[in-house]
């Protein structure tokens, strides 16, 4: 794909993939974790390959629709959630990710900007190779395809879908005649695109309802195939699976016309570079984020904090100065305590008390709360609060009190907001199901138990393992001693529910939870004695 | 030779950089002074091409975006950031791709050698310390044998031994007839070295001083003239 790059160019880009790759391999084999990870990847993909065999079978038999019209759906799923987001991210300049190293040493250097773009662009193309690659076994295995036909996809993917992506790229990051007004028009059109699919999808579910013949009719539908450059390339996979109609056959042959006009404007546009300036500001959101996420915080690319104004009466001294500097900065946030996992909770408390409202759950109704408690509290992904921020300043250790009560400090208001949240998840449902209150108390204990479990389970990994294992090594670590306390409080509970009452069951959990809780605290503690974590 | 002409860079509003003009000839050392905020980031940011803006930069009389101005162009930036996972001589090789160039090895091991990193040619990027990023940077920039160079901040987080090899890099490069700009805030650490002298404040050259003209007055008492009074004396 030469678009006005340099063959110099393409050596230098070469060099830096190929030198990366190796060392990048080279390091990871080093490492025994290395192995264990590819082994559970390779159980996942067995598992989800032999899981999806019986789903599809399944799916077609009970439908009565052909193999290749499934395939051609979840094709078409794919393009639409994939390329409309692309387009909108390339045509805000955003999307392609640059590294500080990238701007150090490639912009300034004598490399055609163009060819930067491309560069960047390729570095995303193995994991879209890994999908397709996936696709193509898939379609071999779960939908009896000819080997030679997906064959044909894979190599079109990789050839065809791609001039066309990088040609986009290269028209949206790269020109420099269209003003900011102009490219906002084309965001907007964009944005109006991705709106066509979803009131074609209106139209269709008004006329044929839900199921998926219905979801099939929407995504088969002439309508979608029409629509410009996602549509014809969504027309150009029907008439590769399902055979020639009318408008398929336009419709692909507009689509290759498209990827022929783009390909050209891209080569001849010119482009001296002054995307480099958008393209530093999304690197730096993006490293910042990026930092954060390695840290176990939640950050979006591109989102600020925005502070307000805020004051605290401190209420005490040494450790206890943490918790009220805390309440400090969650003051001056614009929400307080409260972010996206609150309103998860609020969310799935609603939903349990319409749902318990309309089906009569009977006994099972606190066990159903209890359950969805459990679940939710194992598979959300710990996020380090403000404690994991104590832990990188230095004036933490400074502080003249022990470590134990530095940790409770600096995680107590974690408590609170497990209490707030608990609250927003068992009140509605209890209420609304009419939970004695004695029952409701203890709902609520439990949750912060579990929540206090998760979070001193996350410290004390962070204190031996945090500079061995990297961010999913930690949370594997961390599921398993939740999991291992989770476990035995099950247990307990269980027996305390059969041999007495559910109250009683649920005071065994809570005295089993709080008190392996409790050990992990004081082991956690450590993280809080030095900077230097006993895993380094 | 460096030549910026009516150079002005707006954020909104804001003018981070108005209507800047200044040159520095072959074989001389401009320094760029200012307080913080002065603008000098965004002079040197447009100037290696990282930014957008009005006016004109040339570096050898052409447009500083062209690929062959870029040629023979080096800089290095207040923030070093290395690729994590190639090494010190990798980086050395890559630039060796970027810019085509044709260097003996032994130009090559001479060079490290002056920055004490002949034996960390096998460290990775995110093995190395700050200051050993900062002399990574500095070679891969020296390693393009450039006609203009630019430094922001080049001695912060390099040990006396580095500070002291750098100041005699940028004099041989003077002395090649290579054009220099260094921009700081270590005026002890330049003094001996500048030829011409740019005061920035407010987006705008506020003063400028040839060391042929001021001769034995202190650079620092010419900078605090300029930046605690309105205006400066020197030749705007």
């Amino acid at each position: 794909m030469n678009m006005g790059v340099r063959f110099g160019d393409l050596g230098a880009f070469f060099y830096l993939y190929r030198k990366s790759f190796k060392n990048r391999v080279k390091k990871a084999l080093h490492k025994p974790v290395t192995y264990l990870y590819l082994v559970l990847a390779i159980l996942y993909f067995a598992m989800i390959f032999g899981s999806f065999q019986v789903t599809f079978d399944q799916l077609c038999k009970g439908t009565g629709i052909e193999r290749a019209s499934v395939l051609t759906v979840i094709l078409t799923v794919l393009a639409l959630f994939l390329i409309p987001a692309n387009l909108i991210s390339y045509s805000k300049r955003k999307g392609l990710i640059f590294r500080p190293s990238d701007i150090h040493f490639l912009f300034p250097a004598p490399v055609s900007p163009k060819g930067v773009l491309l560069y960047a662009h390729v570095r995303t193309v193995f994991m879209e190779l890994v999908l397709n690659v996936t696709l193509t076994i898939g379609g071999v295995l779960w939908f009896h395809m000819p080997v030679w036909k997906m064959l044909l996809f894979l190599l079109f993917s990789c050839i065809v879908e791609n001039i066309l992506e990088a040609s986009l790229m290269v028209v949206c990051y790269g020109n420099e005649r269209l003003s900011r007004r102009q490219m906002f028009v084309f965001q907007l059109l964009m944005y109006a695109l991705m709106g066509s699919f979803v009131l074609i999808g209106i139209a269709v579910y008004m006329k044929e309802g839900t199921g998926f013949g219905a979801v099939a009719e929407y995504l088969h539908g002439p309508a979608i195939q029409m629509t410009p450059v996602v549509g014809w390339y969504i027309a150009l996979l029907h008439l590769f699976f399902l055979g020639p109609t009318t408008v398929n056959v336009v419709c692909s042959i507009l689509y290759f016309l498209a990827v022929f006009l783009l390909f050209v404007l891209a080569v001849r546009m010119k482009c001296t570079g002054a995307y480099y300036e958008d393209a530093i500001k999304f690197a730096e959101d993006y490293e910042e984020a990026r930092q954060k996420n390695r840290k176990g915080e939640m950050a979006i690319t591109g989102w600020k904090q925005k502070y307000g104004r805020a004051t605290v009466a401190y209420k005490g001294s040494y450790a206890k100065a943490l918790f009220y500097r805390q309440l400090l900065e969650y003051k001056k946030n614009r929400f307080f305590i409260f972010g996206f996992y609150t309103l998860l909770c609020f969310g799935i408390g609603i939903t349990l008390a319409i749902l318990g409202s309309k089906e009569d759950w009977g006994d099972m109704a606190p066990f159903v709360i209890l359950g969805v408690m459990a679940y939710l509290t194992f598979i959300y992904a710990a996020y380090t609060g403000k404690w994991g921020k104590e832990l990188t300043k230095p004036y933490t250790y400074l502080i003249p009190d022990s470590a134990f009560r530095k940790l409770w400090y600096a995680t107590l208001m974690e408590h609170v907001r497990s209490l707030v949240d608990g609250c927003l998840l068992t009140l509605p449902p209890s209420l609304a199901l009419g939970l004695p209150v004695f029952q409701i108390a203890l709902i609520l204990v439990v949750y912060v138990c579990l929540q206090a479990c998760k979070l001193y389970a996350e410290v004390m990994v962070e204190a031996f393992l945090g500079n061995i294992l990297g961010s999913v090594g930690k949370q594997f670590a961390r599921l398993f001693f939740e999991g291992l306390v989770i476990g035995l409080g099950i247990m307990g509970a269980a027996l305390g529910t059969i041999l007495v009452s559910l109250e009683v069951g649920m005071v065994v959990l809570i005295v089993v939870a709080a008190s392996l809780t409790a050990v992990m605290m004081i082991i956690a503690s450590i993280n809080f004695e030095r900077m230097e974590s006993v895993g380094g | 030779m460096l030549e910026i002409r009516d150079l002005t860079k707006a954020y909104g509003k804001y003018k981070a950089a108005d209507g800047v003009s200044f040159a520095v000839g072959n074989g001389e050392i401009g320094i760029l002074l200012g307080p913080n905020g002065a603008g000098k980031s965004t002079v040197i940011k447009s100037v290696a091409g990282l930014l957008r803006y009005k006016g004109i930069i040339l570096i050898k009389g052409m447009d500083a975006r062209s690929v062959e101005a870029k040629k023979v162009f080096a800089y290095v930036p207040e923030l070093p950031s290395m690729y994590e996972a190639l090494t010190v001589r990798e980086h050395i090789d890559f630039i060796m791709h970027a810019y085509h160039l044709q260097v003996t090895e032994e130009w090559i091991q001479n060079l490290l050698g002056r920055f004490e990193l002949l034996d960390k040619q096998d460290k990775l990027g995110n093995e190395l310390s700050k200051g050993m990023m900062q002399k990574v940077s500095i070679c891969c920039a020296l390693m393009i044998q450039p006609d203009v160079i630019l430094l922001d901040e080049p001695m912060v987080g390099l040990d006396p031994a580095a500070i002291k090899e750098l100041k005699q890099v940028i004099l041989e490069l003077k002395e090649a007839g290579a054009t220099v700009l260094i921009s700081t805030h270590m005026l002890e650490m330049v003094k001996e070295l500048w030829d011409i002298m740019f005061v920035m404040d407010k987006g705008r050259i506020i003063a400028s001083y040839r060391k042929s003209e001021v001769k034995e007055e202190d650079l620092e008492d010419l900078f605090f003239h300029v930046t605690d009074g309105e205006n400066g004396k020197g030749e705007a």
